[in-house]
């Protein structure tokens, strides 16, 4: 078995750097942060289901200012994972796969993250 | 893992057997928007803001139900993109199949206890 020689994914050094690949690269990142944000919403539904005091402790810690500071960094990770992931449905279509359409998506994408999250907050703010 | 096991001929990866996991992780992803989407509308309508508030949110059948949904789908979409981190980033064999294994495991047991938890607010809730 000479599973040596495989060729492997492309490292990410070779590369210059470029759009496309920043937002390719975001994409994984915060999948991987909304893994651990699917992990707290067990442990809050946990908690809820065990009674009063288990959920009194978790949402004191996520209405904490650095439990703020978290949720609003998940948000963002999401809204992220949401607009990039239909970007990558659009192009399973055969859609924006050129360099132009593959970067415009990309911006908006995460221009659209940052807006969302915005106002999403301020509208919980309200 | 047909990538991992290297069972085609000459160990160049899951030839002709990728199509049916390409597919899924797309219905997966996709089956995830409407999900979220729920969610958010959902608790954003609801504004729930005491312990029993939550209850009663959770423990409603139009509730209980897309959040089962929800983790059952949450869980799957994720364990695909974390294996495809693996695969891709972790050479080393014993710390690929070490990894795979936990992310698998890790999924499989985080959306049981999740959807045991909605089960307990469904039954006996309210």
């Amino acid at each position: 078995m000479d599973s040596g020689k495989r060729p492997l994914s492309p490292h990410l050094g070779v590369y210059r750097w470029q759009w496309t690949m920043a937002y390719s690269i975001l994409h994984r990142f915060t999948g991987i942060a909304l893994s651990l944000g699917a992990v707290l919403l067990v442990v809050w539904l946990t908690a809820l289901a065990a009674g009063p005091a288990a959920f009194a402790t978790v949402q004191a810690l996520l209405l904490s200012p650095f439990g703020i500071l978290v949720m609003i960094g998940f948000t963002l990770a999401f809204f992220y994972h949401l607009l990039n992931g239909l970007r990558h449905l659009v192009w399973d279509s055969g859609c924006w796969l050129d360099l132009r359409g593959a970067e415009r998506s990309g911006h908006a994408a995460a221009g659209g993250a940052v807006l969302l999250t915005a106002l999403l907050w301020l509208f919980i703010g309200l | 893992m047909a990538g991992m096991t290297g069972n085609t001929p000459r160990n160049l990866g899951p030839a002709r057997k990728g199509g049916a996991e390409w597919l899924a992780q797309r219905i997966f992803g996709a089956a995830m928007v409407p999900l979220v989407i729920w969610l958010l509308a959902s608790l954003l309508i609801a504004r729930p803001d005491a312990f029993q508030d939550y209850v009663l949110w959770a423990s409603a059948g139009v509730n209980a139900l897309p959040l089962i949904l929800l983790l059952a789908v949450m869980f799957h979409h994720a364990h695909h993109g974390l294996k495809d981190i693996v695969r891709d980033y972790v050479h080393q064999p014993f710390c690929k199949l070490l990894l795979a294994a936990l992310v698998k495991l890790g999924c499989f047991g985080l959306a049981a206890v999740g959807i045991l938890a909605v089960m307990r607010l469904a039954i006996w809730g309210s």
